[in-house]
């Protein structure tokens, strides 16, 4: 099971361990993640925008207080976006400087005179520039670095902090540099789950560095000299590194993996040893995935209505549908309510990416509504509905409950046939003794099978 | 799929953290969870008793409540309490209608431990034999009337 994500709890083994408190305030109650586009209900409340739009349309009131409330009536919380945004651009950094417990080292597998001759390279002509770089001037970050560079494949799920991963040295290269890309990278990346629609590997070209995921440095042999590419993390010589980054922006993938070398003290390097990049001229990475932010006057103009369920006719439910794109099966193969409910899901989905900050296009949408579909179909929780239902094992189990029943059924037309004044008393075993405080009524009477569905 | 986001994050929690008295009993899959609980205090109904609660899951939690009950296993039984029918129904509010996306499974196991808690009837809800003969296990299919607020 992968635990590969950031969670307040990381925050008890470090010497600051409040800032749990910090960062469960930043996390939507809902999903228990990050926010995603936080919104702030009427009632003052703040949750993701999907998140609350999916409440809001089961229930109309707010998951915190239970106070009625309308989805008309959300607004963008952009202080929350703001803070959110800082804090995850260092989050990282802080939970490596304040951390006090050291995992184990795992076993070195390098030789001693090598890993001395790092340290010296290291001390010798990048130590300034180095401390400059970081704020933290922990000592045991050497080791850190070392075992991460060494391991960097299977650090994800070996260690109780498992994001302390590869990426540290492209994900310190994106908040040093620029930390307006740092902030659009960290705050998408959670909700909108690119692998699902999207390969990793157009990603990396896209200097997205995902939360939680393996790294992706490549797990090579240890040369001297190497520069990380600030856009994929990727170790290069110096000599290519510009060819190399100008081919990353330009979303071609860098030729193999396997030349790349990870190395010590190349994670370290100085600002002025990375090619002159500016990040801003950087295209928006996968540009068929994402799209520029809406615009207020697009977003009151774009926004869907959610209509009422009794009042639209099943054929505009089905219109409207089919003028976004999205699959709807012949007339009459699918119940209003499935496509009600398809339709519900469009509206979340669209709306809460209005107030995303990195908005999805439109067929990236449908796309992810699609898998989403397909992903719950497979995984139906009910038993009864499921093709692949043991009816037989079903009625194994629940043979004594069967009989049981039958029995029942028999012996109240017994009693309607015996009593002739009580010809109702069968129906009435179930009202008459009614418990005078808390009563159960059931729905639907019955065989099991009925219950359940 | 957001469920089983939410849910893998809420057993990473629970693996870290537990209050006491409340532990994991299984959770193999993201569907049907099991955890122990309970009572801490000198409550003579329940002292010295672990019993064991049953989430189950739906592909909309958290929008949608799980499915709690107690259920009954090697020596393990069902708690007596006027709200808990004899085949692990509970009846319980916040299971139903008051569900809210914000709770969470710590949250209902530390709901029903303190129901039980300040419990001090030994007895079983009215009309639980005929509760209990209908068959009816799944708690989604009925409709509670929560009108006492006394425990």
């Amino acid at each position: 099971m992968d635990v590969n994500f950031p969670d307040p709890t990381d925050w008890l083994s470090t010497s600051v361990p409040g800032i749990q408190a910090l960062e469960t305030a930043l996390s939507c109650q809902v999903c228990k993640e990050f926010f995603t586009a936080p919104v702030a209900t009427s009632c003052g409340h703040t949750f993701c925008s999907l998140c609350i739009r999916r409440c809001l349309s089961a229930t109309q009131k707010c998951p915190t207080c239970m106070t009625t409330d309308d989805e008309s009536r959300l607004r963008k919380n952009t202080l929350v976006q703001d803070i959110l945004s800082s804090f995850t651009a260092i989050r990282k950094q802080m939970l490596d400087g304040l951390v006090i417990k050291e995992e184990p080292e795992p076993p070195i597998t390098k030789e001693p005179e090598a890993e001395k001759k790092r340290v010296e390279k290291r001390s010798s002509y990048d130590f300034d520039e180095e401390i400059e770089e970081e704020e933290t001037t922990n000592n045991k970050r050497r080791g850190k670095r070392r075992k991460q560079e060494e391991a960097p494949v299977s650090s994800g799920g070996s260690s109780d902090r498992p994001r302390r991963s590869t990426r540290t040295s492209s994900q310190r290269t994106n908040s040093k540099i620029s930390s307006q890309t740092a902030i659009v990278i960290d705050d998408s990346d959670e909700d909108f789950n690119p692998n699902e629609i999207n390969s990793d590997n157009e990603f990396e070209s896209g200097s997205r560095p995902k939360r939680g995921r393996p790294s992706r440095v490549p797990e090579t042999p240890p040369t001297t000299n190497l520069v990380p590419c600030p856009i994929c993390g990727r170790l290069k010589e110096p000599e290519q590194i510009q060819s190399h980054a100008n081919r990353c922006i330009e979303g071609k993938r860098s030729p193999s993996p396997s030349q790349n070398a990870a190395n010590a003290a190349s994670s370290s390097l100085s600002p002025l040893k990375r090619p002159p990049i500016s990040f801003s001229n950087i295209p928006k990475p996968a540009a068929t995935q994402f799209r520029a932010p809406y615009t207020e006057e697009e977003k009151q103009k774009l926004k869907l209505a959610k209509g009422n369920f009794t009042l639209t006719k099943e054929a505009d439910i089905r219109k409207r549908l089919r003028e976004n794109g999205i699959r709807v099966d012949v007339k009459g193969k699918e119940s209003k309510n499935a496509i009600w409910a398809r339709l519900q899901e469009w509206t979340n989905l669209w709306n809460a990416n209005l107030d995303s900050e990195m908005p999805k296009t439109k067929q990236a949408l449908v796309k992810e509504l699609e898998t989403s579909e397909r992903h719950q179909q497979s995984q139906k929780p009910s038993v009864v509905q499921d093709k692949e239902f043991a009816r037989e094992e079903w009625g194994k189990d629940h043979r004594t409950e069967y009989e049981n029943m039958i029995a029942d059924a028999k012996m109240r037309v017994l009693k309607k046939k015996n009593e002739a004044e009580s010809a109702t008393n069968g129906d009435k075993t179930d009202t008459a003794s009614e418990p005078p405080r808390m009563t159960a009524e059931v729905n639907g009477i019955g065989s099991p099978e009925i219950i359940e569905t | 799929m957001f469920a089983q986001k939410r849910l893998q994050k809420e057993l990473h929690n629970i693996h870290n953290y537990l209050p006491p008295g409340i532990g994991i009993a299984s959770a193999s899959d993201l569907s049907i969870w099991k955890m122990d609980i309970q009572v801490l205090d000198t409550n003579p109904l329940y002292a010295d008793q672990i019993y064991r609660l049953q989430f189950k899951f739906s592909q909309s939690y958290p929008i949608e409540a799980p499915e709690v009950t107690f259920v009954k296993e090697d020596g393990i039984e069902i708690p007596m309490h006027p709200h808990i029918y004899s085949n692990g129904v509970i009846c319980l509010d916040l299971l139903g209608k008051n569900w809210s996306p914000v709770q969470n499974v710590e949250s209902v196991c530390m709901s029903i431990q303190s129901m039980l808690t300040s419990n001090t009837k030994n007895e079983r809800p009215p009309g639980d034999d005929n509760f209990v003969r209908s068959g009816y296990r799944s708690p989604r299919n009925i409709n509670f009337v929560y009108d006492d607020d006394t425990v």
